[in-house]
């Protein structure tokens, strides 16, 4: 039997689901393998594994599936030292250009589960990584940006706040995805007019609304003012949230094809 | 190669293999037990069998199980109206109703919220508690789903449907009696804290 001793990693699961008698077949995910499969044996007389909770592992067989062992809860120093929006450019690559800061507090949330609505936010962050990343894919970027998300989350106390959050994490994957949008200019390289209107094209970007380019009334209409202001990272005016959240879900859309986010389910009221 | 048995008894031996934990050498056993030992409790278990599965269906008001419209719980009128109490499962009506004092009514939504495996508010059947709630002027609603992550999102759910006008409370998590606190995981010793009690 081979025991890998990733010891220095975090595992997150993402989603679970019987196995057997008394196993679970876990959804993990981390940074050196993005989201992974593997077993963990149900011991009722502990607590089961759940999802948003900072894991440390090993993992043992020789199979594709691994079982989990040694399982334990750990909660890296970013839990009780969080990152403030200063710090997020530590993320390397072009993702760090992407816009929207962080717009959390400085408080430890270590030990902390999510609560309320902002729980039904962390089912969708986890849905949307199960549904479109790759399985046994590195998500280095994507998996510090969950995790700043997860922790943001629980800084909330307000679950509007979480709006920003979950756009920042929907442009990170949409990159992590190959989706770089550029925020400044329109898809013929001409900067981003505050006075103009958008449209705006999953595979291409903004595209300049002109009289002779109005595509016609199922077009969505994006203010030039509006997507500069989601470039400049300022929330402060609810006009940018909802075009952010279009646009998101205008890039997203394609990518999840017919079948709908379960999660968004849960938003809407019974 | 397998030896080849009585066509009755093979079917036997695999019908017994739905059960959990039971795989084929138990199933053999139990169907050789029955017909070697106990023919007659063999007859009653058939008959039980029959009699269950004809007999039994979910209560309309609480969606456990009941053998006429109503469930034994549901149709007792010496049972408050005033409180009612949300759980996973029937085993946790049985739990409850053995182990502690509580004469109200219940809900029982076999699961709880899990969206990726296509689990939502109808197939707890959330708006027939909703009913419930409103038909029986209920005053208070106990949500008492697991404390796991879906537990959770199932009684903020609930809260977000029901009216401001019910009290919608959780049942309480921490350290298990009897358990240790060095041995108990973050996660519940956090409950535990931020869920304490003044003593007086």
């Amino acid at each position: 039997m081979t025991v890998h001793n990733n010891s220095n990693l975090t595992y997150y699961v993402l989603h679970r689901r019987p196995y057997r008698e008394s196993s679970q077949i876990v959804d993990l995910f981390c940074e050196r393998q993005g989201r992974f499969s593997a077993l963990h044996r149900v011991n009722k007389k502990q607590p089961a594994l759940q999802p948003f909770t900072p894991y440390q592992m090993q993992f043992s067989g020789r199979g594709d599936l691994k079982y989990c062992q040694h399982v334990e809860i750990y909660y890296p120093s970013i839990y009780s030292t969080p990152i403030n929006s200063d710090n997020t450019d530590t993320l390397e690559g072009a993702a760090n250009r992407l816009p929207i800061r962080l717009p959390i507090g400085n408080s430890s949330v270590k030990g902390q589960s999510l609560k309320g609505r902002n729980l039904y936010c962390g089912f969708y962050l986890n849905e949307l990584i199960i549904r479109l990343t790759w399985k046994d894919e590195p998500q280095k970027e994507l998996y510090q940006v969950y995790q700043q998300t997860l922790i943001g989350l629980l800084q909330l106390d307000n679950d509007m706040q979480s709006e920003p959050l979950l756009r920042r994490f929907e442009f990170h994957l949409l990159a992590a995805l190959g989706y770089q949008y550029n925020w400044l200019q329109d898809s013929e390289c001409r900067d981003i007019q505050p006075e103009q209107f958008y449209s705006f094209d999953p595979f291409a970007g903004f595209n300049l609304i002109t009289a002779h380019t109005h595509g016609g009334s199922a077009v969505q209409r994006f203010p030039g003012h509006a997507i500069l202001a989601i470039a400049a990272e300022d929330w402060q005016h609810e006009l940018s949230w909802s075009v952010a959240k279009n646009i998101a879900r205008l890039a997203l859309n394609p990518l999840l094809g017919d079948k709908p986010l379960a999660s968004r389910e849960l938003f809407k009221k019974l | 190669m397998a030896m080849k048995l009585p066509a009755a008894l093979q079917q036997l031996i695999d019908s017994f293999q739905i059960l959990p934990g039971v795989g084929p050498k138990s199933a053999q056993r139990m169907a050789l037990y029955l017909l070697e030992k106990d023919r007659l409790g063999a007859e009653r278990l058939s008959h039980s069998l029959q009699q269950a599965m004809n007999k039994l269906d979910h209560c309309q008001s609480c969606r456990n199980y009941a053998e006429a419209e109503l469930c034994p719980i549901c149709s007792d009128t010496q049972r408050s109206t005033d409180s009612l109490c949300v759980v996973e499962s029937p085993s946790d009506v049985l739990a409850l109703e053995q182990g502690v004092d509580f004469n109200g009514q219940y809900f029982v939504l076999y699961g709880h919220l899990s969206p990726i495996d296509g689990i939502g508010p109808g197939e707890l059947g959330l708006a027939a508690l909703k009913q419930k709630v409103e038909s029986l002027s209920i005053r208070e609603v106990i949500v008492a789903t697991n404390p796991t992550v879906e537990g959770e999102a199932t009684a903020q759910f609930i809260m977000d449907m029901l009216p401001e006008s019910v009290v919608v409370s959780r049942i309480a998590h921490g350290i298990p009696m009897g358990g240790e606190l060095d041995l108990v995981d973050g996660g519940t010793l956090n409950h535990a804290l931020s869920g304490r009690r003044v003593m007086s």
